[in-house]
């Protein structure tokens, strides 16, 4: 799972949001490091639903702009779920061998 | 321009159904994430939204073709490519035997079994059979066997023209191992056409070899007797009634697929064809890199408008009468 669908997942898991809320909220969540665009954002949402991993939860108009508020699936909370801990599996390795590094002598035994 | 009308020109690179679904929304995040003074696109959103919608016509024309009959029409292109390289070889080795037997010669069948026609027929007989038989790997597999042996027979004849004359079939060769390779997997050609489809097509491609036989004698005779040519000529003509009436028999979605195919296919002998009529009219003497060149565009170019020519008869009929309702 790319960076960005890792991203939109996460940021639905809390509520339902529109696709403007997804960007700010993702930009949010990195403190400004990704600012996803909207062909990227779009990309990500389609395949999303293409997968079945999120759905449309409503559809509102605001200033006669239409906003589609998308939601997280059962599928989808459990592939993000699955997700999550791959990457803190990971985490957890890198750390452990980072560790291991700092303890003089042993990166030769 | 409105900044949104510019948005909307950006967003037209979308393929049709995107835009249906998630124009409006985009418009709306797009507007919502700019500047109240902006006037236009910045380079990098322009950016972003051409190169995604690229992408999202090249992903929905990918899902859109799987299923859609490309592969079927390529395993029936294929065996028919296969076929015509058969009837070519087949044709030829018939040819040297009569003027084996002609010239009162002994042993017709050690001149045939020394010939490296008898070896490119059975290859591509193997071929055939294989692809019919829905052994789609083991006949893609023979097809480049059969290919190398095309190439193999070129090198031995060792004359420059050799290359030239075979133009052709160095271009349908190995186009043929490309359609059996890329033909969807336990689908043969009966499967698409039925058996009646493929005996129609068999027969086509037979009558087309006879009647290309008929043509290659009329050069030998100082008067050419005018019955035979256009004995030949009908031959041709109802050949090609027989191969649309094979192709007729696939599903409605996969005849258009066919017809481009098979149109392209067919329109390569033909550039050959015209070519040579092209070169003779030149009185060239040795091959040159022009005539090379001038032989490259023709079975390129020719098979491409072809097709170019096709496709565009099909898009704007479709216009002209939108039969489908659009979703």
């Amino acid at each position: 799972m790319r960076e960005p669908t890792f991203l939109v997942l996460t940021s639905l898991a809390a509520e339902p949001q529109h696709g403007y809320a997804v960007i700010e909220d993702v930009a949010k969540m990195t403190d400004g490091r990704v600012r996803l665009r909207a062909g990227t954002l779009y990309a990500a949402l389609d395949r999303l639903r293409g997968e079945g991993l999120i759905e449309v939860d409503r559809e509102e108009i605001v200033q006669s702009r239409l906003r589609r508020y998308y939601r997280l699936t059962a599928l989808g909370e459990t592939r993000l779920a699955a997700e999550t801990s791959r990457l803190r599996d990971q985490a957890t390795l890198a750390e452990s061998r980072l560790r291991a590094r700092r303890r003089p002598g042993m990166a030769f035994s | 321009m409105t900044l949104e009308a510019y948005y909307r020109r950006l967003l037209a690179v979308y393929p049709r159904e995107h835009r249906l679904a998630y124009e409006e929304e985009m418009i709306g995040v797009l507007m919502a994430g700019a500047e109240p003074d902006r006037r236009r696109p910045t380079a990098a959103e322009a950016a972003d939204l051409l190169w995604s919608g690229l992408a999202a016509r090249l992903i929905r024309g990918g899902a859109r073709q799987r299923g859609t009959g490309w592969r079927d029409a390529a395993a029936v292109v294929g065996v028919l490519t296969a076929g015509l390289l058969t009837a070519t070889a087949a044709r030829r080795l018939v040819g040297m035997l009569w003027a084996v037997v002609l010239s009162g010669r002994e042993f017709p069948f050690a001149y045939a079994l020394s010939s490296e026609l008898t070896l490119r027929t059975a290859a591509w007989s193997v071929v055939v059979v294989a692809a019919l038989a829905g052994l789609r790997r083991a006949a893609a597999c023979m097809a480049a066997v059969a290919t190398a042996i095309e190439i193999g027979a070129i090198i031995a004849w060792n004359i420059e023209w050799r290359w030239v004359d075979m133009g052709w079939l160095l271009i349908l060769a190995p186009l043929t191992v490309v359609l059996l390779t890329v033909a969807r997997p336990g689908r043969t050609a009966t499967a698409v056409l039925g058996r009646g489809g493929v005996t129609l097509i068999a027969g086509g491609v037979g009558l087309a070899c006879v009647a290309a036989g008929l043509f290659v004698e009329i050069r030998f005779y100082e008067v050419v007797p005018v019955n035979l040519a256009n004995v030949a000529l009908a031959g041709f003509v109802i050949a090609g009634v027989l191969l649309l009436a094979g192709l007729w028999r696939a599903r409605s979605q996969i005849r258009p697929r066919l017809v481009v195919m098979v149109v392209a296919v067919l329109a390569v002998p033909f550039a050959q064809d015209r070519f040579e009529q092209f070169a003779r009219s030149q009185l060239a003497f040795e091959v040159t890199w022009d005539i090379v060149l001038t032989q490259v565009i023709f079975l390129v170019g020719l098979p491409s408008l072809a097709v170019l020519t096709v496709l565009g008869g099909w898009t704007v009929a479709r216009r002209m009468f939108p039969l489908r309702v659009s979703r």
